[in-house]
């Protein structure tokens, strides 16, 4: 009886590792500080470039609109995990850009400002 | 007339047979699905401005602006792919893939004219195959095995904002044409 108990684990270690063969997750992230998640609070009419500029730091890009001007702040964010298994595997990647977009005045005034959505905010 | 032990060898030949088999045609079927952005999934607009598309979608992907006319492009990227995974019992560290890629777009466009009225937009939503592909791995990998090196380009573009419309001296059709969405394929469409 011990043999057979014996034999059926030693059965179950060669075969647990065809099934089982890994896991993997990472992360990464570039661009700007995503800080205008971390409840900075901007009034439209009100709040000037210089305001913005010293919440936020420098932006990703400036985009001259006409007479507007706009200031870019992106961050990238990449996830990724997988599973890998001998007759299944699966893999799944998914980059999000989370953008702070403010649209100021010709005199330095925040006209509109707005941030990505994120899927996670979905209903 | 089979005895019950005729049948017990029978059934346990049959298992045997069919582990066997499985063993030496040994399939694998992997998924690979990547992501590039997000468009929130809100109902068609008729912005009067450019206000109105911010506070529905949120920051735009990307920003263009031609003469005195603004653009601002929503554009998501998801891609589904499906493999099929050859490998033979006693090699089960080399494995042959064949891929069949699907790109699922979903696409907003807005343009506005300088006084901030309406100029033209498009809402679109369309997948298109990549096709197949094939990869021979060492070890067991789920790859891609088709090639997605120009999302990755595109990806790129989108972390800069207006590199997505072509130069306008460069640009083979009018601006305003593509500013107004009637030249929607070359509105930063390259798949």
């Amino acid at each position: 009886m011990h043999s057979i108990q014996q034999s059926l684990f030693i059965l179950l270690a060669l075969v647990l590792p065809l099934f089982f063969s890994g896991c993997v997750n990472y992360q990464r992230e570039m661009g700007a500080e995503n800080i205008w998640r971390d409840g900075v609070v901007f009034s439209k009419g009100s709040t000037t470039i210089e305001e913005v500029l010293a919440k936020l730091g420098p932006p990703s890009q400036i985009v001259d609109m006409n007479e507007r001007t706009v200031f870019y702040y992106l961050h990238e964010q990449v996830v990724g995990s997988g599973l890998i298994l001998l007759v299944y595997n699966t893999s799944e990647e998914v980059t999000t850009f989370d953008r702070a977009f403010f649209v100021f005045s010709k005199e330095g005034v925040l006209e509109d400002y707005a941030y990505s959505k994120m899927e996670s905010d979905a209903p | 007339m089979p005895t019950a032990k005729w049948n017990l060898m029978h059934r346990s030949s049959v298992v045997l047979n069919t582990i066997f088999l499985s063993a030496v045609l040994l399939s694998g079927c992997s998924f690979i699905d990547s992501q590039y952005g997000y468009v929130p999934d809100v109902p068609p607009l008729s912005p009067q401005s450019y206000h109105e598309v911010l506070a529905h979608l949120g920051a735009p992907d990307t920003i263009a602006v031609v003469g005195n006319k603004i653009a601002l492009v929503y554009h998501s990227i998801k891609i589904n792919e499906p493999q099929l995974g050859l490998a033979v019992w006693g090699a089960d560290w080399l494995k042959f893939s064949m891929g069949d890629a699907v790109a699922t777009h979903d696409f907003r466009y807005y343009s506005f004219g300088s006084d901030g009225a309406p100029v033209g937009s498009v809402e679109k939503k369309w997948a298109n195959p990549l096709g197949t592909g094939s990869a021979l791995g060492i070890i067991f990998t789920a790859a891609e095995t088709i090639d997605q090196s120009r999302f990755r380009e595109a990806r790129e573009a989108l972390l800069w904002g207006n590199k997505l419309l072509q130069n306008p001296e460069l640009a083979e059709n009018s601006m305003n044409e593509i500013i107004e969405g009637k030249r929607l394929d070359i509105v930063g469409q390259r798949f």
